[in-house]
């Protein structure tokens, strides 16, 4: 069986071989110097890139690759040491990242990659940019002396999809790392792993912004246009189809504060919107029209806003019976409630990110006390809603692409 | 409802090609209006969409401000504006696979102005006298009859303007060389009636003929279906034309574009290539970010209109379809002619769900 190598380097080569050499390859320890020389390397060629000026997502990357991101974060790995465990690399890790966000294949692989495991990461056989960009990024980098050992612990691949590579991998591979949807969970999860292998699955989410109403009818001018361009990159890079994009937008406050908020943010967001030149495509744009029209038969809609091509919202007078369902390219539901905690009713499994602004600390963890792991799996500032972070969908992820081997003596 | 029955039928009978489009526009505005009222009244989903969406009951000045409803929504939900035990019929689209079909409830009323609509439009092309009929399909299409694909419910409408329907396909979209032969010895020598899927014309018909010599200058072709699969081929209407008349004689050629949630609406190819709506249809184009009217030389979305259907709420549609007009009240036909681009291109999915699916599908 064959396959299309992207890296470390294009070429057809056979998969056993691939994987013969993955498996074979000197383990790395977690966090060893020259996977963080590496990471530096790709960080600074990233952030100087013309491309990032143009994917904005590869600059997030950047920064999240800088050298004193991952020091730090080694740092925070060290503190979590004990004496009687030592953490090892899980070993050969299958990553199947989701084809069109295109930047999640590279952190998934990093914070594996950073855990001293070998990666195979499967990437759609129908290309983009970005993604070709990245390959090339790595590929070059990987070339230079002192990275063999690095280079021998990664292969992206390209392939549609194929059971039997998926089948062939998995059997071979210590954890599986799936991307939904929630099709694609089901899909992959029917093509066994080795006995003693384990998925670490990311289903579909949703998410929602909370904002603090009354901070926002009172925002001045300059702090209102950071807003806006805070919401605009949370809703807009991945034509707003980003699991944690939000889709729902919550006031917090009371109706009158809600209704003079509102009036400032949605044209101070529709205005940036149409000063980046957002257009999303025209079947996105029927399709999020017709998606309004099903959202009001089988919803609670009862009124909707325009601000420009690209921004409808969708006036709730509930949240009982909003199903969690999208179209992406720029659509909110838009609630009020009174304090933050009475979401706690609304809130299931499905809700992944809370991203806010203008409302306390304490209001957030009171949230996340009353759910008690119900759903929402991370709070994070507006603005943030799409950065990757180590903990993710509930979980630790340094501590999954690890082994903790207990020495007791 | 019978004011309005009176009003429909009015307009139904009007010069089908004949009113200049501001006359026009003000008789099809004030059926669209009391169309909008009626489903309002009767279909609490369509009330509720005009509701929240609509601008609830207001007067409607212009064609541009009656509401439409996107056309997928029959995909998913059931729009009717009757009781359950007064339909008739139940259409449903071919669809492509793995997609829900539109359903679209008739009521003996509709139905009728359907057929009448139709039978308005054909005639002009074919005279009032039902010809012979070719049918570029295989008769197994009409087997159920309670529940008609669009292609079935295409053919079986085409039927009621033909005589003696000679099926020409077998079950496995072969040419049946020897009906094709016995029907053009019988009725060849004097004008009959083809009629055939556009893509079917061509890759079964046509693709069968090349080089054989069959003689169909006597032959109407009607046809319609889409242009998404010729497309590919590199084939447009006027290479359609071109070289179905240089192989088989065949001149007279009408392509016409209609959908299923707007049956007996179609717009006729006129004999400049374009399409033009009838007295009791028409279009707007719009903008497909803005969605606001656009000016005839400019593409954009097609919204189709039509003074047809009481039964369910599909006076307004807002399509999945490109065109623009081209120009208006010129030419032997009045109103505006269009040109259909075709279907809006699917985007590529993007974001973290489903890829799987959408990489299946694609």
């Amino acid at each position: 069986m064959n396959v299309v190598m992207r890296v470390p380097a294009r070429g057809v080569q056979s998969l056993a071989a691939i994987l013969d050499g993955l498996i074979g390859a000197p383990r790395g320890e977690p966090f060893s110097e020259d996977i963080l020389e590496l990471c530096h390397e790709f960080a600074t060629r990233l952030l100087n890139d013309p491309v990032s000026r143009v994917h904005p997502e590869l600059m997030t990357l950047g920064f999240f690759m800088r050298k004193t991101e991952l020091v730090r974060m080694k740092r925070e790995f060290e503190t979590t040491a004990r004496p009687d465990v030592l953490r090892v690399p899980q070993g050969l890790v299958f990553h199947l990242p989701p084809a069109n966000v295109d930047t999640i294949f590279m952190y998934s692989w990093l914070l594996s990659v950073l855990a001293g495991n070998a990666n195979v990461v499967r990437l759609s056989s129908r290309g983009s940019p970005v993604v070709d960009h990245l390959c090339d990024v790595l590929s070059d980098l990987l070339a230079r002396p002192g990275l063999e050992s690095v280079r021998d612990r990664v292969a992206m691949i390209e392939y549609g999809h194929d059971d039997a590579i998926t089948g062939a991998i998995s059997a071979r591979a210590a954890l599986r790392v799936i991307w939904g949807g929630d099709a694609t969970v089901d899909a992959i999860r029917r093509v066994p792993l080795a006995p003693s292998g384990r998925d670490l699955a990311f289903a579909d989410r949703w998410s929602l912004v909370a904002l603090g109403a009354k901070t926002i009818a009172w925002l001045e001018e300059t702090a209102l246009a950071t807003l806006a361009e805070q919401l605009y990159n949370d809703l807009y890079w991945f034509d707003q189809l980003g699991c944690s994009s939000p889709r729902l937008a919550v006031w917090v406050g009371d109706a009158e504060s809600a209704a003079l908020a509102r009036e400032r943010l949605w044209p101070a967001l529709a205005a940036v919107v149409a000063r980046r030149g957002y257009r999303p495509e025209v079947s996105t744009r029927l399709g999020r029209e017709l998606f309004i029209y099903r959202a009001v038969l089988d919803g609670p809609v009862v009124s909707r806003t325009d601000y420009g091509p690209a921004l409808a919202v969708l006036r709730v007078d509930r949240l009982e019976g909003l199903r969690r369902e999208h179209p992406g390219g720029g659509l909110l539901f838009e609630a009020v409630a009174p304090s933050l905690v009475s979401l706690e009713r609304w809130v299931d499994r499905k809700d992944q990110t809370l991203t806010y602004v203008g409302l306390p600390r304490h209001e957030l963890v009171g949230l996340a006390e009353r759910l008690a792991g119900r759903g929402i799996d991370r709070i994070v500032p507006v603005g943030q809603a799409l950065s990757m972070a180590r903990f993710w969908d509930g979980l630790d992820l340094t501590a999954q692409f690890v082994r903790h081997v207990h020495i007791v003596g | 409802m019978s004011d309005l029955a009176t009003q429909l039928d009015d307009l139904l009978e009007a010069p089908l090609y004949g009113l200049p489009q501001a006359d026009k526009a003000v008789r099809l505005t004030r059926a669209l209006a009391a169309l909008t009222a009626h489903h309002r009244a009767a279909c609490p989903a369509y009330r509720r969409l005009t509701d929240v969406l609509g601008g609830g009951a207001r007067p409607l000045a212009t064609l541009a401000e009656v509401p439409w409803i996107p056309v997928g929504l029959w995909k998913s939900h059931r729009l009717i504006s009757i009781a359950d035990d007064a339909i008739s019929t139940t259409l449903t689209s071919s669809g492509t696979t793995g997609q829900a079909p539109s359903r679209i409830y008739l009521d003996k009323d509709t139905a009728r102005r359907q057929s009448r609509a139709l039978a308005r439009i054909m005639t002009h092309v074919l005279g009032p006298k039902r010809l012979p009929m070719l049918v570029v399909d295989t008769r197994g299409l009409l087997q159920d009859r309670h529940a008609f694909s669009a292609r079935g419910a295409g053919v079986l409408g085409m039927m009621t303007f033909g005589a003696q329907p000679t099926f020409v396909l077998d079950e496995h979209m072969q040419l049946d060389r020897a009906a094709l032969d016995g029907f053009l010895a019988k009725h060849g020598g004097t004008p009959f009636l083809i009629f055939g899927f556009t893509f079917m014309v061509w890759a079964y018909l046509y693709g069968a003929i090349v080089g054989a010599g069959v003689d169909l200058s006597n032959g109407i072709l009607i046809h319609s279906g889409g242009w998404k699969q010729l497309v590919e081929r590199a084939v447009d209407n006027p290479t359609f034309k071109q070289r179905l008349g240089a192989e088989t004689g065949l001149r007279r050629i009408y392509n016409f574009y209609g959908m299923v949630e707007q049956v007996g609406s179609v717009y006729l190819e006129g004999d400049d290539g374009l399409l033009y709506p009838p007295a009791f249809a028409d279009v707007i184009i719009r903008d497909p970010m803005t969605f606001a009217e656009v000016p005839p030389g400019t593409a954009g979305v097609v919204q189709a209109v039509s003074a047809l259907p009481t039964s369910y709420p599909g006076h307004s549609v807002l399509t999945d379809d490109l065109g623009v007009i081209e120009h208006v009240d010129q030419g032997d036909r009045l109103g505006k002619a269009i040109r259909i681009i075709g279907r809006v291109p699917r985007a590529e999915l993007r974001g973290c769900s489903d890829t799987h699916a959408a990489e299946a599908d694609a």
